[in-house]
């Protein structure tokens, strides 16, 4: 059967580990921090070496930027809510014990941050530069009226997954955009598969409503 | 056959519905009509584009964080939970329920009634009469109790408002319900007790 999703790139149990490198469970004073892993950062930071948290940041930024923008579709909200993100996680690496993924325990972070804020109860959404999307490589050249559709039906989607309840805006997120299996969501939202599973059809059905409602 | 669940919707959308239930389509309208529209809002959905920001915005954003925490102290490690035993508090929690165990030990096993002697010179009773009970019959080899030496011991330092406030004292009313529970012939002999007592007391 055809896969409308394709295969997220990472799953749950595999800890994000550059090529070719050892992954030792300490760094000794010469080794290079951007080539360690997350649970050897994770204890570089914990015995003091900022370093490695900022290695930790540029490992993970645009993915929890990214995800906080599809809360707030707004750059500075976004740029906020992310940097907060990492704020918290640096506070609490004490008790990160390695039982997730690094990545897991960042994106748990996330969305408790991005939930917690009112203000994402409304969205409208503003792109960065007017409506402008991201480019692709290959993208054929549309005319206007198509695009102006387009860019129409893509603000009705955002507005109504903006309107969704938060596990279920949540899920779809991190399952959509975010390509993230469903065991590994369960993870970061502290429900089971199943549930999980269920929220995320929860969230079409409701988008399929709203959005039959609008045309 | 039932109809799909929201979590088989779901799984079918990414071809993980078992075969079983996956042929559910086939025979029935409704969920076929109800896939076929999720299909439709999920690819509306994965189209939708979100707007990057800047290449700039990446190598600002991390100088930020690291701003931020610069005055933050280094992560601590999480303490276990048998660091809550060290705290002096759970010290003095862990002393005064020992203490509190004690007490109630002592005074349950000072509660404890025993088994009458018989008299080494008994009185001859008059007919019809209650015989006497000497209170301390059977006390003579009480001190030589390791148990009671323990309770002695554990008791000799309890004040009556801390017996009280551990609840281990007899409920108001309990005197009147034990009068209650003795016989005519008991009662009279208690009230003869009384009487003597309050006259050789000067009352």
């Amino acid at each position: 059967m055809e896969r409308t999703i394709p295969n997220p790139p990472w799953t749950a149990a595999a800890p994000h580990t550059p090529t070719g490198v050892n992954s030792s469970p300490e760094t000794g004073p010469g080794e290079r921090l951007s080539a360690a892993d997350d649970r050897a950062l994770v204890q570089a930071c914990i015995a003091g070496r900022r370093e490695a948290f900022d290695v930790i940041v540029e490992r993970y930024q645009r993915q929890v930027y990214r995800l906080c923008f599809r809360f707030v579709p707004r750059h500075e909200d976004a740029s906020e809510l992310a940097q907060d993100v990492f704020v918290r996680a640096y506070r609490g690496l004490g008790g990160f014990k390695g039982d997730a993924a690094l990545a897991t325990w960042l994106y748990r972070i996330a969305v408790n941050v991005c939930l917690s804020r009112a203000a994402l109860k409304t969205p409208p959404h503003e792109s960065l530069d007017g409506g402008r999307s991201r480019e692709h490589a290959d993208r054929r050249i549309e005319n206007a009226d198509a695009q102006l559709l387009r860019g129409e039906r893509a603000a009705a989607v955002r507005a109504a997954i903006g309107r969704l309840p938060d596990k279920q805006r949540a899920t779809l997120i991190l399952r959509v955009y975010h390509e993230l299996p469903h065991v590994q969501i369960a993870g970061i939202l502290g429900t089971s598969v199943g549930a999980t599973k269920a929220n995320f059809f929860h969230a079409l059905a409701k988008l399929k409503t709203w959005l039959q409602a609008e045309r | 056959m039932r109809h799909l669940t929201g979590a088989e919707f779901a799984e079918w959308l990414e071809g993980e519905l078992p075969a079983a239930r996956a042929a559910h389509l086939d025979t029935c309208a409704a969920c076929r009509d109800e896939a076929a529209s999720i299909r439709a809002v999920l690819t509306d959905a994965s189209m939708v584009e979100w707007a990057e920001p800047s290449p700039l915005f990446w190598d600002h954003f991390g100088a930020r964080v690291s701003k931020t925490i610069a005055d933050e102290p280094p992560p601590a490690t999480a303490p276990g939970w048998t660091a809550w035993l060290r705290t002096p508090a759970a010290t003095w929690a862990a002393a005064a329920a020992l203490a509190v165990l004690l007490m109630v030990a002592a005074l349950w096993r000072a509660t404890l009634v025993a088994p009458a002697r018989p008299p080494d010179n008994p009185v001859a009773a008059a007919p019809g009469s209650v015989p006497l009970i000497d209170p301390l019959a059977g006390m003579e080899d009480l001190e030589e109790d390791a148990a009671w030496a323990v309770v002695r011991s554990a008791v000799d330092d309890l004040a009556w408002d801390d017996a009280r406030a551990a609840g281990v004292t007899a409920r108001p009313g309990s005197a009147d319900l034990a009068i209650m529970e003795l016989s005519n012939e008991e009662r009279a002999e208690l009230a003869r007790l009384l009487e003597a007592e309050l006259k050789r007391s000067g009352v």
